[in-house]
C-alpha cells in the first residue's frame, strides 16, 4: 500500500513539473502555480502557505468559523458556499473582520477575501469551483490579531478548471 | 460582455432590522485555464472587486479570483441603522467597472 502510494506521488510530481514527461504538456501544464513542487507537497503545505502569504504577522489556530458547503458535489463549477462569523462575537470586536477562502487542491488555493465592517454582518454566501475534492478552507482575521481557521472536506465528481464542462455554466 | 448586475437590495427596514443585499453579476469569470477549441489558452478575465457602501460607509469589501464561480453570486447582510444610500461597485481585471445603487429608508 505504501509502495503504491509512494509510486502515485511520485508519477504525480513528475507530472506537474511543467516539461517533464508527457503529461506535463497537457492539462495538467494548466496546474502551473504548482510548477516546481510536488502535488503531494503542496496540498500538505496548504492551508497555512497562503494563509502565511496573506497574513505574514499571525498564527492560524483551529476556531470557530462558520462554513457551510455540501460534502458531495456532482459539478465542481458551481458550489454554493456560506462563511461567517458569530455576529456577537464581531459586534463586540470593534472592527472589521476578513473572512478569507482557501481552496488547497485548486490550481490557486487563494479564493477570495471579504473584508466586512459594521453595520455590515460577517456572513458571505457565494459559489465557488472546485478543482477536485479536498478540504474547503475558511480563516477569520479578527481585528484583534487572531486568525482562526475552519475545514471542512467537500468530495467533487466533476472538477472544475480541469474538466472540460465549464460552458455549461456560462 | 460589459460587466453587469442585478441586484436585491430592499427599501424600507425598521432600525436594527438585518436586511440582505443579494447580487448576480453577469460575468464570464474566465479563469485563464481553459483552452479553446483550438488548444490556445483563453485568456484570464474575472471580477476583482464588489465592494457596498451604505450612507457613506464602506461595510463590505469582496476580493475575487477565479475560484468565484461563473456570473457572480455575492450575497450579504447589514443591520439597518439609519437611512441612506447603498452603493455597489463592480471592478474587473479590464479596468471595467459597474455600480448599482438603491435607498434603503429606515423606519424607527
Amino acid at each position: 500500500m505504501k509502495g503504491r502510494r509512494r509510486l502515485l506521488r511520485g508519477l504525480a510530481a513528475a507530472a506537474l513539473v511543467p516539461g517533464r514527461g508527457r503529461a506535463g504538456r497537457g492539462a495538467l501544464a494548466t496546474l502551473a502555480p504548482w510548477a516546481g513542487r510536488s502535488a503531494a507537497a503542496a496540498v500538505d503545505a496548504e492551508p497555512g502557505h497562503t494563509l502565511r502569504s496573506l497574513y505574514p504577522d499571525r498564527t492560524p489556530v483551529p476556531g470557530p468559523v462558520r462554513l457551510e458547503v455540501p460534502k458531495l458535489v456532482e459539478n465542481g463549477n458551481s458550489v454554493p458556499l456560506t462563511l461567517g462569523v458569530d455576529p456577537e462575537r464581531f459586534a463586540a470586536a470593534e472592527g472589521p473582520v476578513e473572512l478569507v477562502l482557501v481552496l488547497p487542491r485548486n490550481p490557486e488555493t487563494f479564493g477570495a477575501r471579504f473584508r466586512i465592517r459594521e453595520p455590515g454582518q460577517p456572513v458571505v454566501e457565494t459559489r465557488i469551483r472546485l478543482a477536485g475534492t479536498q478540504n474547503v478552507t475558511v480563516a477569520a482575521a479578527w481585528p484583534d490579531g487572531r486568525l482562526e481557521v475552519a475545514d471542512q472536506s467537500v468530495l467533487v465528481t466533476l472538477g472544475a478548471c480541469i474538466d472540460e464542462n465549464y460552458e455549461d455554466f456560462l | 460582455m460589459a460587466l453587469s448586475a442585478r441586484v436585491r437590495i430592499p427599501r424600507t427596514a425598521r432600525a436594527g432590522e438585518t436586511v440582505e443585499i443579494r447580487t448576480l453579476t453577469r460575468h464570464p469569470m474566465e479563469t485563464g485555464y481553459r483552452r479553446d477549441h483550438d488548444g490556445a489558452r483563453v485568456p484570464r478575465h474575472i471580477v476583482e472587486s464588489l465592494r457596498c457602501t451604505y450612507d457613506g460607509r464602506v461595510v463590505f469589501d469582496a476580493e475575487l479570483r477565479p475560484a468565484i464561480a461563473a456570473n457572480p453570486y455575492l450575497a450579504f447582510t447589514l443591520v439597518a441603522d439609519r437611512s441612506g444610500e447603498i452603493v455597489l461597485e463592480w471592478r474587473d481585471d479590464r479596468g471595467e467597472t459597474f455600480e448599482a445603487r438603491g435607498f434603503l429608508e429606515v423606519t424607527p
